[in-house]
């Protein structure tokens, strides 16, 4: 989306740096609340749908389904203009008597449709920059040790910053568990229960809204310093792209409420001094505070390589990269061979070493127990972290998340 | 006894290696993939009204007041 400079008609864009809005034809700067428009004022009260003298609901209710609140949504008109030339989609509030395109200046934008969309209630604006973006990632993939050199070669075949539109849920919550746990280790190892009843409040859990973007990628792409949201504008939105919430609101609230009871259960748990710990019963009850629509940003980078393509993300406001590109298998092979062969023979030393000693019967077979659990556990933390990896793949070459990328106006 | 014990040391050291590997290779190619934690989503922690380290297996908790 472009919204014209009011001196030159070029295209402004949200500056990271000066955190205004830059037209790069003129070099104006220009404040970005003069290109938004204010939504009426007794729609920007924030209503708790659950009014503090009211029983909290139960988890249950909430699976029942309850009323949409699409009735005290704000929406947002815009005029969008097509440039019959070159494709670009533009923004204009205004009534205007320029028709140039702001592109690629040829006087042939024509008008669209008129975009409605819910009006976000908070922001947060890029902070780092397209250039950034791109150097984070290369600086990345050029360190790692098992990363291709074609991989590390990559061209990019696009670059684009997309504003992810997230539902931000701020709930108390609280709990009754009851944990089974082992106190205790080996013929002292016992079975325990423990109760604890707890509270916490979330602040802003943020759960995407778009049904085109995954939501395990999403998450990853977390955590965002949403602390550091502000009022929305129109005007941040020039020079990125930005998709709007599509996704079913019931859906992504149980959602919000079982992503608070996994983080809140992970904090209780730890308050247990026991191994093997296990909820064998729970009665959660929650109160949905406050809840907000706000744009995320989010830069997405695609090139191909070794015949597939990749997405990689980066955070737009922390910087943080996910992602994962395959491993050079002979380098790997190589370096495992190698290292296999060195600890075989020293651990196989050992172990024949230790073993030709006079131990007992008794406390062979014990070692022998204790030395095949080891390899065991080992064994399956390393399968762990390669399924961890392998699935971190998935989701970098998955074609939905490249045609979320790549399925827009062209980029300028 | 000397043959299981070399034969244990082996596959441990093939183990070992193993998991060494898995480790540099996510290390090395796996970009991020963690995720948001408590601390992300909460300034105050989790605040325990009631503990009870030895309960019966059928304990039913009180109700809430």
């Amino acid at each position: 989306m472009i919204i014209k400079c009011p001196n030159c008609d070029g295209a402004l864009e949200y500056d990271v740096h000066s955190k205004q809005m830059l037209c790069k034809f003129c070099y104006s700067y220009f404040d970005e609340n003069q290109f938004g428009t204010q939504p009426e004022e007794d729609m920007r009260d924030t209503i708790s749908k659950q009014e503090m003298d009211n029983p909290s609901d139960t988890m249950e209710q909430l699976q029942m389904g309850l009323s949409s609140e699409d009735a005290d949504d704000e929406y947002m008109e815009s005029d969008m203009y097509t440039c019959t030339a070159c494709g670009a989609e533009l923004m204009i509030n205004n009534v205007e008597s320029s028709t140039f395109c702001a592109y690629c200046g040829q006087p042939t934008i024509v008008f669209s449709r008129v975009s409605k969309c819910r009006r976000p209630k908070y922001i947060i604006p890029f902070s780092v920059t397209k250039e950034q973006a791109l150097k984070k990632i290369r600086d990345t993939l050029n360190k790692g040790f098992f990363v291709p050199q074609e991989i590390k070669d990559f061209k990019v075949e696009m670059l684009r910053g997309i504003y992810v539109p997230f539902w931000l849920y701020d709930i108390d919550y609280k709990d009754r568990l009851v944990v089974r746990g082992t106190v205790g280790s080996g013929k002292n190892s016992r079975t325990r229960y423990f109760y604890r009843k707890a509270s916490c409040a979330f602040e802003r859990i943020t759960i995407d809204a778009s049904k085109r973007f995954n939501d395990e990628s999403s998450q990853r792409l977390e955590p965002y310093r949403v602390q550091e949201a502000i009022p929305f504008q129109e005007g941040y939105l020039s020079g990125f792209y930005a998709d709007c919430s599509d996704d079913d609101k019931i859906k992504m609230r149980n959602m919000a409420l079982g992503r608070a009871k996994i983080l809140f259960d992970a904090e209780v748990l730890k308050s247990i001094s026991a191994s093997n710990k296990n909820i064998i019963r729970s009665n959660p009850q929650y109160k949905m505070v406050e809840t907000s629509y706000a744009l995320l940003p989010a830069w997405f980078l695609v090139f191909r390589a070794e015949n597939e393509h990749y997405t990689i993300m980066v955070n737009g406001q922390t910087g943080k990269l996910v992602g994962a590109v395959p491993s050079d298998k002979k380098k790997e092979m190589t370096v495992f061979g190698v290292m296999a062969v060195i600890f075989a023979i020293l651990f196989g030393i050992v172990g024949m070493t230790l073993f030709s000693t006079g131990i007992d019967s008794e406390a062979t077979g014990k070692l022998i127990a204790f030395i095949a659990v080891i390899i065991g556990t080992m064994w399956l933390m390393a399968r762990g972290n390669y399924k961890r990896y392998k699935m971190s793949k998935t989701l970098t070459t998955e074609n939905a998340i490249k045609n979320l990328v790549t399925e827009r106006q062209d980029d300028h | 006894m000397g043959v299981i014990g070399a034969l244990l040391g082996i596959a441990f050291g093939v183990v070992l290696a193993y998991l060494i590997i898995s480790i540099m290779v996510k290390k090395s190619n796996d970009l991020g993939d963690s995720k948001g934690n408590y601390k992300d989503f909460s300034t105050a922690p989790v605040v325990i009204h009631e503990s009870k380290n030895n309960v019966s297996q059928n304990f039913i908790p009180p109700e809430y007041s």
